[in-house]
């Protein structure tokens, strides 16, 4: 059955631009049409001067479920789906953009959903939130960067523990974990996450740019390096 | 038959690899260190197991390295080299070399009465199983360099609170615990298993840009395996997968 809405509804608030995630119907479950979505949105904004600020959020009881597997059956063979990986890399774009990045996050925040997240430079959960990487139990592993990102974010020994064993973790204890900085009642999640972005977006671009380009980076360098790089930018800046 | 100091029992999918010598606090010495690093390979080299679970007898898990010859068995190395997910089941002391065991496994499940101390640096040696390195990679720098300059004490609170530990449980719930996560790893893609432990474990020692081009390479190879079709399936089915590891 064809989805006459769009899976993606972009819109933009001044320096504040927001991506939703409109496949309500299926938990916002990340299929194709998704996929062409936000590649689309994620490549205007990061084209966008006056976009400050992004923040993705999901329509719906979910934020995100992760790939939807009703999809999976007709994907092409591997070496097709690889080579469109890369040619649509809409998890290196959303990574690399030049804006900061906020996920809003409710209900099921699901492998590739909760993937998403950690692509981002902020994360506001609302407190019915619940964080999940069952990849394992599908014979699959995180595709969307998760297996990189998380043990940037926790350190091995809790990154280890969430994607071998699939277990789900609540708002709270993603807090404890620096997965997100932010929990709040269901009801105040946009507003709250919007408040934040404009927080955000006050910072004068020449230092919230750089400033997320050396910390995105900084486990990439050895210290030394990364400090090199820090001091070049800060003169250039001051 | 005189009991072994190390025991290896296999039960389907699941290898359990238990240090024995209660009596002796569980110390690492040449003997050990020697039967350690066969099991270890052993388990690496059996394409039906599953999941590895290391535990100990009695109420230490393990007091430390018995002397300086247990060092020149590579011990640490054999269990590192282990491509399956491993267990450790905490209880009592996890001293010294018993520590640094602890570090090497994936998930660390411990008692809540169980305390962990790097101590070689205060009784004037450098640790050499790994503490140096894989300390700071689960709890950060800082941490690691007061754990291993002042030799003291962690209570299981702490461990978990630090990362050091994935979970505390009660004493009498430990052993339960530990087969339930067992049991439940084992149900999953066994293949899918070595490869999450593959690109966390390797994508830390690569830039971000480089460690998601391996999980997307993994994740690409895992397509082709028989397994990933029927965790697909057995999904939009609403049924249990049957997993065959390959």
């Amino acid at each position: 059955m064809a989805e006459t809405e769009p899976a993606v509804v972009y819109e933009k608030h001044g320096a504040v631009a927001e991506v939703v995630l409109n496949r309500p119907r299926f938990l916002n479950a990340y299929n194709v049409a998704m996929r062409d979505g936000l590649y689309e949105a994620l490549t205007a904004i990061r084209d966008d001067p006056e976009v400050a600020v992004v923040v993705i959020f999901g329509n719906g009881r979910a934020f995100c479920t992760g790939g939807d597997l009703r999809e999976f059956g007709g994907a092409p063979s591997p070496t097709e789906a690889r080579a469109i990986r890369w040619e649509r890399d809409v998890w290196g774009t959303l990574w690399s953009l030049p804006q900061l990045t906020i996920a809003g996050v409710h209900g099921a925040v699901v492998g590739g959903g909760f993937e998403m997240m950690m692509l981002c430079d902020q994360g506001v959960a609302a407190r019915d939130a619940r964080f999940s990487l069952p990849e394992t139990s599908l014979a699959m592993i995180p595709g969307v960067a998760g297996t990189q990102t998380l043990p940037r974010l926790t350190g091995l020994s809790t990154a280890l523990a969430l994607t071998l064993s699939g277990e789900a973790i609540d708002a709270p204890r993603a807090r404890e974990l620096g997965l997100v900085q932010q929990v709040v009642a269901p009801a105040a999640l946009r507003d709250r996450t919007r408040r934040l972005a404009c927080r955000l977006a006050q910072i004068p671009a020449e230092l919230r740019r750089p400033l997320k380009r050396l910390v995105s980076s900084s486990l990439d360098y050895p210290l030394a390096a990364g400090l090199a790089i820090e001091r070049r930018l800060a003169m250039a800046a001051g | 038959m005189t009991r072994r100091p190390l025991q290896l029992a296999r039960k389907g999918p699941i290898a359990t690899i238990t240090l024995a010598n209660s009596a002796g606090g569980n110390r690492i010495d040449e003997t050990v260190a020697q039967e350690i690093r066969e099991a270890a390979e052993t388990v690496a080299a059996a394409p039906d197991v599953a999941v590895v679970v290391v535990g100990a007898r009695g109420a230490d898990f393990c007091r430390g390295g018995a002397d300086d010859r247990a060092t020149r068995v590579d011990w640490a190395g054999a269990l590192a080299a282990i491509p399956q997910p491993v267990i450790a089941v905490l209880q009592g002391e996890v001293a010294d070399e018993g520590a640094e065991l602890a570090l090497i496994a994936d998930i660390r499940l411990c008692a809540r009465t169980a305390r962990f101390r790097f101590g070689q640096v205060a009784t004037g040696r450098l640790p050499s199983s790994g503490a140096t390195q894989r300390l700071p990679r689960v709890v950060g720098r800082m941490r690691a360099l007061d754990l291993l300059l002042s030799g003291r004490w962690v209570r299981a609170l702490e461990a978990v609170r630090i990362g050091l530990v994935a979970e505390v449980v009660a004493d009498s719930r430990l052993k339960r615990r530990a087969g339930a996560l067992a049991h439940d790893l084992a149900k999953k893609g066994p293949v899918a298993l070595r490869y999450v432990k593959e690109a966390v474990g390797a994508g830390l020692e690569l830039t971000l840009a480089q460690g998601i081009r391996l999980e997307q390479d993994l994740y690409v190879l895992l397509q082709t395996t028989e397994d990933r079709g029927e965790g697909v399936r057995a999904f939009l089915e609403k049924r249990r997968p049957r997993y065959r590891g390959r």
